[in-house]
């Protein structure tokens, strides 16, 4: 049986041929062939076969094949062409009325443009087609990344979307901003979409970011492995059909299935990964101490003891790094206590990680006729560079796809994954808190006494234990289960005409708990400690998409073809959550809920989302070298009004082949296309924003001196009372839509036989009418109100140009690089509001302010001339210093804007070289400019431990005028311990900004083909032995190192670039095997 | 298979299946975790519970409290505001402001607009006491604020008005009150009224005691007549308190999120110690109510720290103060801690009392009547709160027989207030008094980031942001400097 796709195909070449031979004359022949990738002998469709000198052309069909008639009898000169293989040009010789047969092999170019393009939806299109950019990765690519995270592996592979990881912890998410932020709510995180299904990438278990930190990225449950193809669709145009949900571009993976006609054949990969910390940004060479004075950091009674005339004779254990320096260390110490050792803590306790291992097995084939399937599964056992934590992922998948008959097909697909997380705090309570404060004169490998019970890291009577203690006592798990199902019924109709039904369904449970050990030594004191806070996640979301697709090729060849399709789509998210906190623990080490003498349920939560979707897509196209993409999508969404849930949304995209639409091909110019598209896009609002709640009453407690001392609250129920306040939000029940939309022109080139592509893209996107809680006067009884307002407009320029300069039998070099530029802009927000927060602080913290970029640094500066209310002195310039009488600079009274933590641009270069078997390949990942708020440097000074105070004991003076005088400053300060502190406190933030710029190696590999015979000896088809290393090196724009060290894991776009205390960045070494058998 | 031979057929009743059971599939927006609607009688105990417990004895209290210096803050605090300084960043104030509004004020509002039938009528009249009650701090701590346009969501930007409008809303809204508590045929609150347990009479007097405080307040204020103000306090008075009994007392558990608000002086007794002046200040008078108010240290000094941590107890009832502001700090336990009679966590909190009518009222009989007449009433003050506090009868009589006649003093006005203090401890009356009379006389602390103890609050961080216009319109200075700028009834400008 020959399947359905061919038979349609043959029909209607039988169709067109009729047609064609009813104008034409004797005396031609016919020209029949297929064409097919060079290396893997895979048919390649919808090549265009012209031959030379006439207009006659042909495209391939699904198998590669094609026939040209009536072609004029005599010697001709085949061409073909195809996006993404280099042309190729052949002889034939045609004799009347015969049948000539040519085929073709077509050798790919790395680094170009891909022939056919997954977009919304999964329609496969002609990459000439599109009238917008995206950015295809293949597996290929993909298998050279390092990352057991999906997401963190997208650094530097598209010119328009930034990744930013938050950290190097095991299952720590990654941010991806896609052509900038564009939400003033929401995370402005993409869509990801796994076969047709949109998958949930939250975070859903705690996001704590500034206290105890956040729970690891559900992007963690996918296996890199298990990726076929991954596509980018970065504007509006592109992710029209997707609608509300794509509105900050969409992410299209296609998981690896079988191919037909391939024989059973298994994958495996097996690698192992070596990781060590980046370290680094601390003072290490002056001595634990105080005021000069060494101490040895040992607690009193477990052989304390500090240097004669230290004033913490009492307390040696001053996690303070303002002893005595290296070279200068008295000789009583070493009499004292011997030699003293200089080492970073942190470089004592991020030690190497114990290997990684990464397995993966895939069996995957063709079942004759009746179809193909896929079986796969990975073992990943990832350590980081905390011992407590780690990442094992367990991900089974399988695919089948049937012919069930001539007209039907059927293909299922289903992942099952299980993730184990445990992990540390981050922040505030994180290990690492602690770490940066340590001198580097303390050796804190050793955690236990003899006896058992901790070293102590600090005196009092509730001392901190050992670092060792603590992450054995101390620490966060997280164990997810998901089913992400999917299955596809595709109704070949006859007459061009299929009708496709995509239904799907991700659903997982997460098993979250923070488990606080009790202290032992507290109970003596008649203190119980020990607490636990355990939360249950289910997450699930149901996709259909209903399509009735037109092609047009179907009903016969003709210049202008018009094909399209229909659909609907239903979506749903359901969220619910349950929580149970228990204070006081009763039996040490049991970390039951009921072994706890307060247990409480602290409420459920629970949320809904619907959606239905009506969608067309029409495309015209004229001679294969102009294209009209019209698309429309109307939705239905639960969270707008009833009376008004429904918005429509246009899209329309024009590409031409400039080269061959004007028949003009320089010998330098292959193809060239320009491409213009316009769209908007239409956004619903978040769940439950039109009304006005009474939430369960609570009463705060007082605050007197911020932050820290808080009173007691109360919670309800009080007193045997429960009884409901008003919330401080007010519902709107008048939210309309959000809208986007973006205008997108691009210009894309094949030069040089293929051997060079560039793409330019220019965009302007403009977010209007967004929904957010616009923080309104407290007067009006409330401090939010869910609002349409604002105007968010971005707009930048993407560029990326690749290609194979050099290529012969032995060596070939391929490059690419890619450059975006951004620039965001507030045009508005919302009648009377200059500012909205967006993460961080009372203060310091990033908002959102009009007329500035996306994100701005908001926190007490010093006083400057003539700057907002502060002093004015004629003659001296705007902005310059105001000092104090004591020399010091002042602390404005007001927060203002210090500085934006935008990047100037972002650019990577990729490069491979091939010489024989081996290859070596790199990428440098570069994002220059933007600034981003170090809220540890406070700490870091106090303790001394911060890089700023590398110049301590020298005297400064200030630069600046004299607030009272207006007269050069001239007091001299001299740079103790005192002094750091007044300048870098937390109140005064603009000592604690730092450029954010990075350029990184973010990978290079060197790998190996076996060769054929040695392969086969070993009975295999195929195997590659190849060594990566990931972060191999990195140039900070900071002294204070990688910036990619904040609170954002992947959830809020302004905690991005707010520093304090996250696990380090890792460098990893990997070695791995990938074969075919 | 034979059945879908000709799929085309099939297509249209596929889109018909996909298309049908629609309309109930959008109906999810109703919020499972937050009710939409709760009647007043649900409403009412989350309403008490956030008036008394955080806004009226709240961080502005203790700041209040802090600054006329009944307690004092034991620690360097270089990196936060330093409220001891006088010090407060904008965003402190906007933390209290969000709540008076936001939280508390609209609870009151929607009460009062909520309980509209006639059965409502006492929750009515809960709603417009606490509602003025909020105002009264709102406009004492900040002075100008919206009034007429609070509480409308609809306009964005809302006016503020001068503090004498306010102040004539205040007393409006109390005379309602009193009005509806004189409601027959009314349903009472019963468990669900924490504060008075549905007994409507008293809080048809905590009205009353309102009423004549916020009279009295008025007294020095520019362009009123004194005696009038006087007056219309005394008038109020007659339907107020009659003894102790009739204190409004809030009363807490102890357990865990059921915590009296000053427990934070017993959670952070290193941190918020007893003062110096107020130690002094009983010291000099011998004041019986010292060991109920502060608690004697257990050390005189303690060398050392972990285990190596040497203690040198203290003789028996000494009591010592840390000299507010100033930067050398004792050790725990060697400085006084505030008393358990307040800081316990199962604490009842006193919210008004009879004994602070009494001073009230001797006030008023001094402006209308002289010291003579003032000075028997000034007696009960001092007595009501000496038997709250449980001073024994005869160390009682002696302290009051000790004070000197109201007749016979220079300044009488003083006397009452400086006494009034005592009894108003941790309270913000102490520091509403303060700014209206200048009385007692606290020193200015001597890292002071103010040229004086402060005279208000200054703006909050969030009315810049988003009612900016309005706030400027007020004249007075958004900055630390506002903090200097007198209020209305303490002698400063009607705005």
């Amino acid at each position: 049986m020959r399947s359905w796709t061919s038979s349609a195909f043959s029909l209607a070449l039988i169709c067109s041929a009729t047609v064609a031979s009813a104008q034409a004359g004797g005396g031609t022949g016919t020209i029949v062939g297929q064409v097919v990738a060079v290396e893997s002998k895979a048919p390649l469709q919808s090549a265009r076969v012209s031959v030379q000198g006439t207009t006659l052309a042909a495209p391939t069909n699904v198998e590669g094949r094609y026939v040209i008639r009536n072609v004029p009898a005599g010697s001709h000169t085949l061409r073909v062409q195809m996006l993404g293989f280099a042309p190729r040009e052949l002889q034939v010789a045609v004799t009347a009325n015969g049948t000539a047969t040519l085929n073709f092999e077509l050798k790919d170019i790395p680094y170009s443009i891909t022939p056919v393009v997954t977009t919304a939806l999964g329609i496969a299109r002609e990459e000439k087609s599109l009238g917008y950019a995206t950015t295809s990765i293949s597996s290929t690519t993909l298998e050279k990344i390092p990352e057991p995270m999906m997401m963190q592996a997208l650094a530097g592979q598209s010119a328009g979307l930034t990744m930013t990881s938050g950290s190097g912890r095991p299952g720590a998410g990654a941010l991806i901003n896609i052509r900038g932020a564009s939400s003033f709510s929401t995370s402005g995180q993409p869509l990801f979409v796994i076969d047709g299904i949109p998958v949930s990438t939250s975070n859903d278990s705690r996001s704590d970011a500034l206290g105890t930190g956040t729970s690891g990225s559900r992007q963690m449950d996918f296996d890199m492995e298990n990726v076929d193809e991954l596509t980018v669709l970065k504007g509006a145009a592109a992710t029209a059909l997707y609608g509300s949900r794509a509105a900050n571009g969409a992410i299209i993976i296609k998981t690896k299935s079988g191919k037909a006609g391939q024989p059973l054949r298994f994958n495996f990969s097996t690698e192992l990964r070596y990781d060590t910390p980046i370290l680094g940004g601390y003072i290490t060479d002056w001595a634990a101490g105080d005021r000069g004075y060494y101490c040895n950091g040992k607690n009193v009674n477990q052989g304390g003891w500090c240097e004669p005339g230290s004033n913490s004779a009492t307390n040696p254990q001053t996690q303070r790094t303002w002893g005595p320096h290296k070279d200068s260390i008295p000789q009583v110490v070493f009499d004292s206590v011997g030699t003293v050792r200089f080492r970073d803590a942190r470089a004592d306790f991020y030690k190497m990680a114990a290997p990684t291992s990464d397995n993966s097995l895939r069996g995957a084939g063709s079942m004759g006729d009746l179809g193909t399937y896929t079986l796969g599964g990975s073992y990943l056992n990832q350590h980081g560079v905390n011992p407590a934590e780690k990442l094992n992922r367990f991900n089974l998948n399988g695919n089948v796809a049937i012919h069930l008959t001539k007209w039907i097909t059927a293909e299922a697909s289903v992942q099952r994954i299980r993730s184990n997380n445990p992990y540390q705090d981050d922040s505030f309570s994180g290990i690492d808190h602690t770490l940066i404060n340590l001198p580097p004169t303390w050796n804190i490998t050793n955690g236990f006494m003899p006896d058992g019970t901790p070293v102590f890291l600090s005196g009092g009577t509730q001392p901190q234990p050992s670092l060792q203690w603590q992450i054995a006592n101390e620490f966060n798990k997280e164990l997810t289960n998901r089913w992400i199902a999917s299955q596809q019924l595709k109704f070949n109709i006859g007459a061009g005409l299929h009708l496709n039904n995509n239904a799907g369904l991700d659903t997982y449970v997460s098993e979250y708990g923070r488990f606080i050990n009790q202290r032992p030594w507290l109970a003596s004191q008649g203190i119980n400690s020990g607490s636990t806070n355990q939360r249950k996640s289910t997450r699930t979301t149901i996709n259909d998409d209903l399509t009735l697709s037109l092609d047009s090729r179907a009903l016969g060849e003709s210049q202008f073809r018009v094909s399209g399709l229909i659909g609907g789509n239903l979506y749903s998210q359901d969220f619910a959550q349950l929580t149970g906190t228990g204070t006081t623990m009763v039996i040490p080490d049991y970390f039951n809920l009921g072994n706890f003498q307060t247990q409480t349920v602290t409420g459920t939560l629970t949320t809904q989302k619907r959606l239905l979707g009506a969608y067309s897509q029409m495309e015209f196209n004229y001679a294969e070298w102009a294209f009209l993409t019209l698309t429309g999508r109307n939705d239905w969404s639960s969270t707008l009004p009833t009376n008004a849930n429904s918005y429509f949304y246009p899209s329309a995209q024009l590409s031409l082949i400039f080269t061959d639409a004007l028949s003009w091909r320089p010998r330098w110019l292959d193809y060239g296309k320009i491409r213009v598209s316009k769209a908007k896009v239409g956004n619903d609002a978040p769940q439950y924003a039109l009304t006005t709640r009474y939430n369960n009453a609570s009463a705060p407690g007082a605050n007197n001196d911020q932050q820290q001392f808080g009173g007691p609250s109360i919670a309800f129920p009080f007193r045997g009372i429960t009884s409901y306040i008003s919330s401080t939000n007010l519902g709107n029940p008048t939210l309309r839509p959000e809208t986007t939309v973006e205008d997108e022109v691009g210009l894309e080139l094949r030069m040089f036989g293929g051997r060079v592509n560039s793409e330019m893209s220019l965009y302007r996107k403009s977010s209007y009418d967004q929904i957010f809680s616009v923080p309104s006067s407290a007067a009006t009884g409330f401090l939010n109100i869910s609002r349409n307002a604002g105007n968010l407009r971005n707009s930048g320029v993407e560029l990326s140009i690749g290609g194979r300069p050099i290529d012969t039998r032995l060596f070939s070099w391929d490059g690419r690089v890619n450059w975006a530029k951004n620039r965001s802009k507030v045009l508005s927000l919302a009648p009377g509001v200059t500012s909205i927060y967006l993460s961080g602080y009372s203060w310091p913290q990033i908002r959102i302010m009009e007329g500035q970029p996306y994100g701005v640094i908001w926190g007490y500066g010093w006083k400057k001339n003539c700057v907002a209310a502060d002093p004015c002195y004629q003659g001296v310039p705007e902005g310059t210093l105001l000092i104090g009488d004591d020399g010091y600079p002042i602390k404005s009274d007001d927060q203002r804007n210090l500085g934006t933590v935008q990047p100037d641009w972002t650019g990577s270069a990729t490069s491979e070289f091939r010489l024989g078997r081996f290859s070596l390949s790199g990428m440098v990942d570069i994002r220059h400019g933007g600034k981003l708020i170090n809220f540890e440097t406070q700490y870091e000074v106090n303790s001394g431990r911060s890089l700023f105070t590398a110049d301590r004991y020298t005297w400064t003076t200030w630069d600046g005028v004299n607030i009272n005088t207006g007269k050069p400053n001239t007091v001299r300060l001299f740079k103790d311990q005192d002094y750091y502190p007044l300048i870098y406190g937390t109140d005064r933030a603009e000592q604690q900004i730092e450029g954010a710029g990075f350029a990184k190696l973010r990978e290079m590999t060197l790998a190996y083909r076996l060769t054929d015979q040695f392969a086969r000896r070993l009975s295999l088809q195929n195997a590659t032995l190849f060594v990566t290393g990931r972060n191999l090196r990195g140039w900070y724009a900071s002294p204070s190192g990688d910036p990619e060290q904040d609170l954002s894991q992947g959830t809020n776009a302004g905690q991005q670039y707010f520093r304090q205390f996250s696990a380090p960045q890792t460098r990893s070494i990997l070695f791995g095997v990938r074969s075919i058998f | 298979m034979r059945f879908i031979k000709r799929p085309a057929r099939f297509a249209p009743l596929l889109l018909a299946l996909g298309a049908a059971a629609c309309s109930d599939f959008l109906d999810v927006n109703k919020n499972p975790n937050a009710p939409e609607n709760a009647t007043v009688d649900i409403r009412l105990a989350g309403l008490e519970t956030a008036f008394l417990h955080s806004a009226y004895s709240g961080s502005t209290a203790l700041w209040g409290s802090e600054w006329t210096q009944q307690f004092a803050f034991n620690a360097a605090r270089r990196s936060y505001s330093q409220v001891q300084n006088y010090e407060l960043f904008d965003t402190d104030a906007a933390s209290s402001w969000n709540l008076f509004y936001a939280t508390v004020g609209n609870a009151a509002f929607g009460m009062a607009r909520d309980a509209s039938a006639d059965a409502d009528a006492y929750y009515r009249g809960i709603g417009k006491l606490f509602l003025a009650w909020d105002f009264q701090l709102i406009t004492d701590f900040w002075g100008p604020a919206p009034y007429t346009d609070a509480f409308k969501p609809e306009i964005r930007e809302p006016k503020y008005d001068t503090q004498q409008f306010i102040y004539t809303g205040i007393l409006a809204n109390l005379d309602t009150a009193v009005t509806l508590f004189g409601a027959t045929g009314a349903r009472r609150p019963t468990s669900n009224d924490l504060l008075f347990a549905g007994d409507i009479t008293r809080w048809n007097k905590l009205a009353h005691y309102l009423q004549a405080r916020a009279n009295l307040r008025l007294a020095y204020a520019s362009g009123e007549d004194k005696t009038a103000r006087a007056n219309k306090a005394l008038a109020a008075l007659a339907g107020a308190f009659v003894s102790n009994a009739d204190d409004a007392d809030f009363t807490y558990p102890g357990t865990a999120n059921a915590r009296n608000p000053n427990y934070t002086f017993v959670e952070l007794r290193t941190v918020f110690v007893a003062s110096q002046y107020m130690i002094d200040m009983l010291q000099a008078r011998s004041d019986p109510r010292l060991p109920i108010l502060f608690q004697p240290i257990l050390y005189d000094s303690i060398k050392g720290t972990g285990t190596s941590r040497k203690t040198y107890p203290a003789k028996p009832n000494t009591f010592v103060g840390h000299l507010a502001g100033s930067d050398v700090y004792p050790a725990d336990s060697t400085v006084s801690i505030i008393g358990k009679f307040f800081s316990d966590s199962n604490a009842t909190l006193n919210i008004a009392s009879y004994s602070d009518q009494k001073f009230t009222e001797a006030e008023a009989r001094l402006i209308v009547s002289g010291p003579a007449a003032a000075d028997p009433v000034y007696r009960d003050a001092i007595r009501a709160n000496m038997q709250k506090l449980g001073v024994a009868t005869t160390a009682m009589n002696a302290y009051i027989n000790a004070r000197p006649s109201l007749a016979s003093v220079a300044n009488p006005l003083q006397e009452i207030i400086t006494e009034k203090y005592v009894a108003n401890f941790l309270k913000t009356e102490p520091w509403n008094d303060w700014r209206r009379t200048g009385f007692p006389v606290v020193p200015i602390v001597p890292q002071a980031v103010i040229s004086t103890i402060p005279q208000r609050i200054r703006a909050p961080n969030s009315e810049l942001s988003t009612n900016g216009v309005q706030l400027a319109a007020t004249g007075i200075p958004t900055g630390e400097d506002g903090m200097k700028v007198k209020l209305w009834w303490a002698g400063g400008d009607n705005k």
